[in-house]
């Protein structure tokens, strides 16, 4: 009877527990504005083609009941993409990035080696991102994150 | 983060296999599948759990985009219309698009038009007829960047071109409907339209009928502007589809005539010495001997080529086979004996014979050749 009270207490628990991920692909579109203004829109990707500028937005929601902590979200750059420099935020984040998919670290401290020297990282090089978020996610509460990339 | 590389790993894998493996300057393949995976992990109560992914595919769009350059950069076409099929136009197209995509080629004629071509204006000044017909280089063989048997006659699509990839269309008219003088340009515009792409084995159908991109275009009708469809993009100049280029052609003849005032080929005469005078103001008597100079220059734009003249000495004359037949040729200024293969006297038909070759013409006026034949005979 312990058992199965145990069992019990446990099982909704786990059930509930949980953080679901979704990521959308945007077209990034230069529309000028009534006061003439050029500002960049983030539009349904109906036609994407080469040299385009893709935005991804990765949502994440806390679907349980529970806390969860030490939330990171590791997304490496799309084949056939290339990182536009600067173009990952995410609210409340850390966010590193990778020329290597092992380590991690701000862009400015990531080298690459080409050709026997070892130059700084630039966007190209850029392999993948991560963003760690140092609080704790409350249930059913949400954020997302963001990158841009231009097709080859 | 090892765990975490061991499960995106695969998922890597997976995505670059799908993809094709090069990279055109002209980008990424039309068909390709981007595909974003993010992955996140986290704790409950310090404890890790399964991590979640995501994903998000969409696949790359075509994109329609060429250029078109005159093969000849730096000159206009040149015709002597000695062949048959003369190059009106002669248009390099480059697909600079993410797909294999075929083009229709149409060529009209400008009327009172100019051209600037590396700093020279050519006004169009005679007309082509319409019989235009076009010739798809061929870039395996034959000469490339000349119009030869081993080119295919067009019926309407170039065939497909290979994204980067850049092919020669000639634009040729029957030499018959041509006619002009020397100098006279003739100036076409040549208007090129994408016809259709081909993605993993669909064709789709590129609008070319009123070059509106907005209809006409074969999308994927299924299920339109989908992420994971494929759509036309037109990134042509003016997104029109269209692209237009004018060439000129330019008839080059040799002049060996005149301007009809002034002849090209003048014979003169001087009395060198006679018998009784010497050389000193000597008359046209029997026994004295008289030089002839023949000119001839070409004024016109082409260089002549196999000239050979011909004068039959007067009767009462007789050659001097002593002082010969000297020419200035091939630029030079003073006539000097030369070889017989070259300068000759047949005493039965009393004819000299300079075969001169190549004279050669050009644009300016410094390019005319000017050659000069002298030769000596004694009056009877």
């Amino acid at each position: 009877m312990r058992l199965l009270t145990t069992l019990l207490l446990l099982f909704p628990f786990a059930a509930l527990a949980g953080v679901s991920l979704e990521s959308a692909s945007y077209r990034i579109v230069a529309v000028k504005q009534d006061d003439g203004s050029i500002a960049e829109e983030w539009q349904t990707a109906e036609t994407i083609a080469p040299g385009d500028k893709i935005g991804y937005r990765v949502t994440y929601v806390n679907t349980g009941n529970e806390a969860v902590s030490g939330v990171t979200i590791n997304n490496p750059v799309p084949e056939s993409t290339v990182y536009i420099m600067n173009s990952a935020n995410g609210a409340g984040t850390e966010i590193t990035y990778t020329v290597d998919g092992k380590t991690y670290g701000r862009i400015q401290d990531l080298n690459v080696t080409e050709d026997g020297e070892v130059r700084p990282a630039r966007a190209k090089d850029i392999e993948g991102i991560r963003w760690v978020i140092p609080a704790p996610v409350a249930p059913e509460s949400q954020g997302y994150v963001e990158f841009q990339v231009r097709v080859d | 983060m090892n765990r975490q590389m061991k499960m995106i790993s695969p998922l890597l894998l997976a995505a670059m296999a799908t993809l094709p493996a090069a990279v055109q300057a002209a980008g990424t393949a039309a068909g390709s599948e981007i595909t974003n995976t993010a992955t996140l992990n986290y704790q409950i109560n310090g404890v890790d759990q399964t991590e979640v992914t995501a994903q998000d595919v969409f696949n790359v769009d075509i994109k329609v985009d060429f250029a078109l350059t005159r093969l000849n950069t730096t000159e206009p076409n040149e015709t002597s219309l000695e062949a048959d099929n003369v190059v009106v136009a002669a248009v390099q197209i480059t697909n600079d698009g993410n797909a294999p995509t075929a083009f229709v080629v149409r060529a009209e004629d400008e009327t009172g038009t100019t051209l600037d071509i590396n700093g020279t204006t050519y006004t169009d000044t005679i007309d082509s007829g319409a019989a235009y017909s076009y010739y798809l280089d061929n870039p395996l063989a034959g000469t490339q960047g000349v119009l030869d048997a081993e080119d295919t006659l067009l019926t309407g699509s170039t065939g497909e071109i290979a994204a980067d990839d850049t092919v020669t269309v000639f634009v040729t008219v029957p030499k018959g409907d041509l006619t002009g003088v020397d100098g006279d340009a003739l100036l076409s515009s040549v208007v090129v339209n994408g016809l259709e792409s081909t993605v993993n084995d669909t064709t789709y159908s590129l609008d070319t009928g009123d070059n509106d991109p907005s209809n006409g275009s074969t999308d994927d009708a299924a299920n339109p502007n989908g992420a994971t469809t494929i759509e036309v993009v037109f990134a042509d100049t003016d997104s029109d589809n269209s692209e237009i280029l004018r060439d000129a052609l330019v008839l080059v003849f040799p002049n060996l005539e005149g301007d009809g005032i002034n002849s090209n080929l003048t014979k003169s005469s001087v009395v060198i010495s006679d018998p009784i005078n010497g050389t000193e103001n000597p008359k046209a008597i029997p026994g004295a001997v008289v030089e002839y100079t023949i000119t001839l220059i070409n004024t016109g734009t082409a260089d002549a080529t196999n000239v050979v003249i011909t004068d039959e000495l007067p009767a009462n004359t007789t050659f001097i086979d002593a002082e010969g037949i000297k020419v200035a040729m091939d630029g030079a200024t003073e006539p000097v004996t030369v070889d017989a293969s070259i300068a000759s006297y047949d005493s039965d038909s009393r004819t000299v014979t300079v075969n001169l070759g190549t004279v050669e013409g050009g644009p300016a006026d410094g390019d005319d050749e000017t050659n000069v034949i002298t030769f000596r005979v004694t009056i009877n």
